[in-house]
């Protein structure tokens, strides 16, 4: 039925969005750890969403179905170099390799999933309205 | 042949009308979910042209309208189905998505408001059904 369809397809981009807020939260948590399990300093992480389809085409033909993460990835750039010699972490040379996490990116990046996440929620609040006010044909 | 349809051609339009509000609800939904997506580009659907177009070609008498300002006929106005259309035309973002948040959030709140307006005149039509069957005022 199309309005549970609904739901579904804004409930996907919420689930998708928080993860976005997840890795920017853990982004900007690590953006100062210069070591990891993996060895060498912390790299931002970002997921990657993309459209997700439905495979049987019930309903009128629409074969959208909300979003998916496909992944999330490292940025491989490299982060940036402090010289601080007295540092446990420092290299040879003295300096240390920090993460790849830049603060301003991170927040632009949190704004614009708070922004999709709120757009989203209106979306099923929206939906709501709109399956109350069906039920309300031929009660008048 | 007759088809016995209690809410006769208004009944049939509100009905189609309100299908395609639906349809239109939920492609802005998944228009909304992918606004971060990259290189997603928006769908909408396409209807009013279509019926507008069906009801004027559909007369029953065979006659045509010439002028924009004659009156139509008893158009039936079965067949014109919604369309969804991709829109690839138009990029907004760097990562080729077209998703204005805004303006989706706009078309959204338009087809929410389409879809009560809908609901609430098939309402009303059926209590003017219900009014005739009941004798009563009210």
């Amino acid at each position: 039925m199309s309005v549970f369809h609904t739901l579904r397809i804004s409930g996907s981009a919420l689930t998708a969005e928080r993860l976005r807020m997840d890795t920017i939260a853990n982004n900007l948590a690590n953006a100062n750890s210069t070591r990891t399990e993996a060895g060498g300093p912390y790299q931002r992480q970002m997921p990657v969403f993309a459209a997700r389809t439905r495979q049987q085409g019930s309903g009128q033909g629409f074969k959208g179905a909300g979003v998916r993460v496909t992944g999330i990835y490292q940025d491989p750039t490299p982060g940036r170099l402090v010289y601080d010699p007295e540092h446990p972490d420092a290299d040879q040379d003295g300096y240390v390799h920090y993460p790849n996490v830049n603060i301003v990116t991170e927040m632009v990046d949190m704004i614009s999933a708070s922004r999709a996440y709120e757009a989203n929620i209106t979306v099923i609040n929206s939906a709501r309205n709109m399956a109350v006010k069906a039920l309300e044909i031929g009660r008048g | 042949m007759a088809d016995f349809n209690l809410l006769g051609k208004t009944g049939d339009l509100l009905h189609r009308a309100l299908d395609a509000e639906s349809l239109r609800f939920q492609v802005r939904a998944h228009n909304l979910a992918n606004v971060n997506t990259p290189a997603y580009k928006r769908q909408d659907v396409e209807f009013e042209a279509y019926l507008a177009a069906e009801l004027d070609q559909r007369d029953t008498n065979g006659l045509r309208r010439t002028h924009a300002r004659h009156l139509s006929g008893e158009g039936n106005g079965s067949g014109a189905a919604p369309r969804i259309v991709t829109d690839r035309h138009t990029t907004m973002r760097v990562d080729g998505s077209n998703v204005d948040i805004e303006q989706e959030m706009v078309a959204l709140t338009e087809t929410a408001v389409r879809y009560q307006v809908l609901a609430e005149q098939l309402t009303r039509k059926l209590r003017q059904l219900r009014t005739v069957i009941s004798e009563r005022v009210g």
